[in-house]
């Protein structure tokens, strides 16, 4: 039995439906949300953007609220970061508009991959940046704060808040890992199968 | 394009929508799913149909984009709400049963062998089937050959003629 000889007979029981849909019933789906890859994508990274956007109205908040000179480098410089994240997150929110299903399968499949994995590298990259980076700066501002009178370098308490920022760290590299591979991890993995097959030959 | 006249022209050619939704989803919900995605994704790719490509073309790679890259989130759920479409093969006609047996074979096939063969039936040449899924007509003519026999092999599983 080939493919060739029931043709038509398949093409009739694919198309096979109850009931035809009326120009209404598609002119109400128009006004449903998309559950699509992207749109998912989308919204994580809105949610990344408000955050970080709060983030930065409280740095801003405390900055004017407070007039303590660690405070002030302190929010300062951790509000330039958050403007510094709300970009990276808005450029990436920018090309998740270039994915259009109307291209090339391979492509747009290729696309989403690409897509995914920078979305992934850049959470990644941002969030293990920040954390040590406050805990050093914290940890220099406290100890330069000028309204304090200096202490010798106590190198053991140095040594001890040294590994357990390794820890911490390390720690929370394996759970970022963990949550971004639970998000889109499995989706990434399917992707590239597709693509996979699509380069069999 | 206006939403009326892309209402109108999706409306015409929902067959197409209708032919990927049964193949791509086991049951209603995942069908009904799958239909409001494409006709989501569609309304947001319309501004990019010139119009030197026919509407069922377009709409096509669209769909496929759309079934091949979706993903729901409860796959396991409704065992007993799968729809079965007008299964004539109990009426023992043995057209019918062969083709049910080579529609439950092309259902086993993966996403992208899927999309093979429905364009494959559509008629579209091994160059419009390339160029919708991005691939050369060259790697068209030697996957075709693959799942023609995969599906060969399959359908046997299904259906056993009478000698």
């Amino acid at each position: 039995m080939e493919l060739d000889e029931l043709k038509q007979a398949l093409n009739q029981r694919m198309a096979a439906v109850p009931a035809q849909r009326s120009e209404k019933d598609i002119e109400s789906l128009l006004e449903s949300d998309t559950v699509s890859l992207v749109q998912k994508l989308r919204r994580s990274i809105w949610l990344e953007m408000l955050v970080s956007v709060a983030f930065t109205l409280f740095c801003a908040a405390m900055l004017l609220l407070d007039d303590t000179w660690v405070y002030n480098v302190y929010f300062s410089i951790i509000g330039v970061v958050g403007i510094a994240f709300v970009i990276v997150l808005y450029l990436l929110l920018r090309k998740t508009a270039t994915v259009s299903a109307s291209t090339p399968v391979k492509q747009n499949v290729e696309s989403l991959v690409a897509l995914l994995k920078e979305y992934m590298r850049r959470y990644l990259q941002l969030t293990l940046l920040l954390m040590p980076a406050c805990f050093v700066f914290t940890a220099w501002l406290s100890y330069n704060d000028p309204g304090k009178v200096p202490k010798p370098v106590d190198w053991e308490t140095i040594g001890y808040l040294s590994a357990g920022l390794l820890v911490v760290v390390v720690g929370f590299y394996y759970f970022t890992r963990w949550y971004l591979w639970k998000m889109y991890g499995g989706y990434v993995r399917q992707l590239e199968r597709i693509v996979h097959e699509f380069d069999e030959s | 394009m206006q939403e009326q006249e892309f209402v109108g022209l999706l409306n015409r050619h929902q067959n197409i929508i209708h032919k990927i939704c049964n193949v791509y989803m086991e049951d209603v919900a995942g069908r009904e799913d799958l239909f409001q995605e494409i006709t989501l994704q569609a309304w947001k790719a319309v501004n990019n149909f010139r119009g030197d490509a026919r509407f069922s073309t377009w709409l096509y790679r669209v769909a496929l984009n759309t079934a091949i890259t979706f993903f729901r989130k409860q796959k396991r759920r409704l065992r007993t709400e799968t729809a079965e479409l007008p299964d004539s093969a109990e009426e023992h006609d043995p057209v019918e049963e062969q083709v049910a047996a080579m529609h439950k074979a092309i259902a086993a096939l993966s996403k992208i062998d899927k999309a093979l063969v429905m364009l494959y039936l559509e008629d579209y040449s091994y160059k419009d089937i390339g160029e919708m899924l991005g691939i050369t007509a060259n790697n068209v003519a030697v996957k075709m050959n693959r799942v023609k026999a995969k599906l060969k092999e399959e359908t046997l599983k299904y259906y056993q003629p009478a000698n």
